[in-house]
């Protein structure tokens, strides 16, 4: 992504105490994500009548086998499907993994209100080894709000 | 120094030197200073407010709100005037209300507020300055929060320029009948048009000076 798309716009370590894990999990901590066995763990929910790019993420695991990250948002299906945005990202056990914003597609994440095929816009994450949803994978992301 | 427009799209800047003339409209009339003097208010700590802890609170809610509340660091005595200008330090939204019931930035059926995307398009914060001029005519704040998740901290932070004025009485010694005496009916007259602000009067018994709105109108 062009720095340019974010220059000037709000950024910060999205760090409100809203991140969990799990569709309906209890929130963990303000700063970092660890994936549930659910699935579609919340990562960043988005304000009303705002956007955001992401700018960061991060992750890490000690799990044995490589991890398969997709990032997405949650469709208005009546069961939310996962929307993704992303390519699907590889974790290697035991090392940092990461992207910052020049290596980000400059997706946007909004609100898209169309019942069923519209979607949510918030930032969720599933993490999958050999196919199986896995719990354990520490995820941090920073954005930039557009408001 | 320079003096600027009230509403300069610059930094912040003294809007009448020592000695100028202002007239300031508050508590629903217009009345004339001199400014006796003026000094800056640097942003600093002191000069930053939490409404979260100012409302006793733990927390400001969800898509909620801290209902307007008296900000204590910014009032001041009579003889005091503030020019201020402010804007969040973390994700809320800040709404003005001077006097307490009558709301700053909005009109018929809207009310402005500063968020902390205000000072990336407006550098200077021109946009959020306004007045403050003596006592019990204090500013409230109101504060929203428009993130989706309860936030434990809605600080703000404010500066400008503090002034120290003195009300002005006009010279109305050469107000006088045919016969020489005091017109007490035309002075009444003319303090009541400088009290109503009109131009041509307060330039003639008064003379030049910057008009400041001090409150919401």
């Amino acid at each position: 992504m062009s720095y340019l798309i974010t220059q000037g716009r709000y950024t910060g370590m999205i760090a409100k105490a809203n991140n969990r894990s799990g569709a309906a999990g209890a929130a963990i901590g303000p700063g970092i994500v660890t994936s549930s066995a659910v699935g579609a763990d919340l990562i960043h929910q988005i304000p009303v009548g705002r956007s955001f790019y992401v700018t960061k993420l991060m992750w890490y695991h000690a799990l044995a086998g490589t991890v398969l990250l997709t990032f997405g948002t949650l469709s208005n299906a009546g069961v939310p499907a996962m929307v993704q945005m992303f390519p699907v990202q590889v974790a290697l056990a035991n090392v940092v993994g990461g992207r910052i914003e020049e290596e980000l597609a400059g997706v946007e994440f909004m609100l898209n209100s169309v019942p069923l095929v519209g979607w949510n816009g918030n930032l969720i994450v599933t993490a999958t080894l050999a196919g199986v949803i896995v719990a354990g994978v520490q995820i941090s992301a920073e954005l930039a709000e557009k408001s | 120094m320079e003096v600027a427009n009230i509403y300069d799209n610059g930094p912040l800047s003294l809007v009448a030197r020592i000695k100028d003339t202002i007239s300031v409209y508050t508590a629903k009339k217009w009345a004339h200073y001199q400014v006796a003097y003026a000094e800056p208010w640097p942003r600093s700590s002191p000069l930053r407010v939490d409404l979260v802890a100012l409302a006793g609170a733990t927390a400001i809610a969800a898509n909620g709100n801290i209902t307007k509340r008296l900000i204590p660091i910014l009032q001041v005595t009579d003889g005091e005037m503030l020019c201020v200008r402010f804007e969040p330090l973390d994700d809320v939204e800040g709404v003005i209300w001077e006097q307490s019931g009558t709301g700053r930035f909005n009109s018929r059926n809207n009310h402005a507020r500063v968020d902390m995307a205000s000072g990336l398009r407006d550098p200077y914060l021109a946009g959020t300055t306004f007045f403050i001029m003596g006592h019990q005519r204090e500013m409230n704040l109101e504060v929203q929060n428009p993130n989706p998740i309860a936030l434990p901290q809605a600080r703000f932070q404010f500066f400008g320029f503090r002034y120290v004025v003195e009300e002005i009485s006009p010279d109305l010694s050469s107000v006088v009948t045919q016969n020489g005496q005091p017109d007490k009916q035309k002075q009444e007259d003319i303090i009541r048009q400088l009290a109503a602000g009109d131009k041509s009067t307060v330039a003639q018994f008064i003379g030049p000076t910057t008009w400041l709105p001090a409150e919401g109108r």
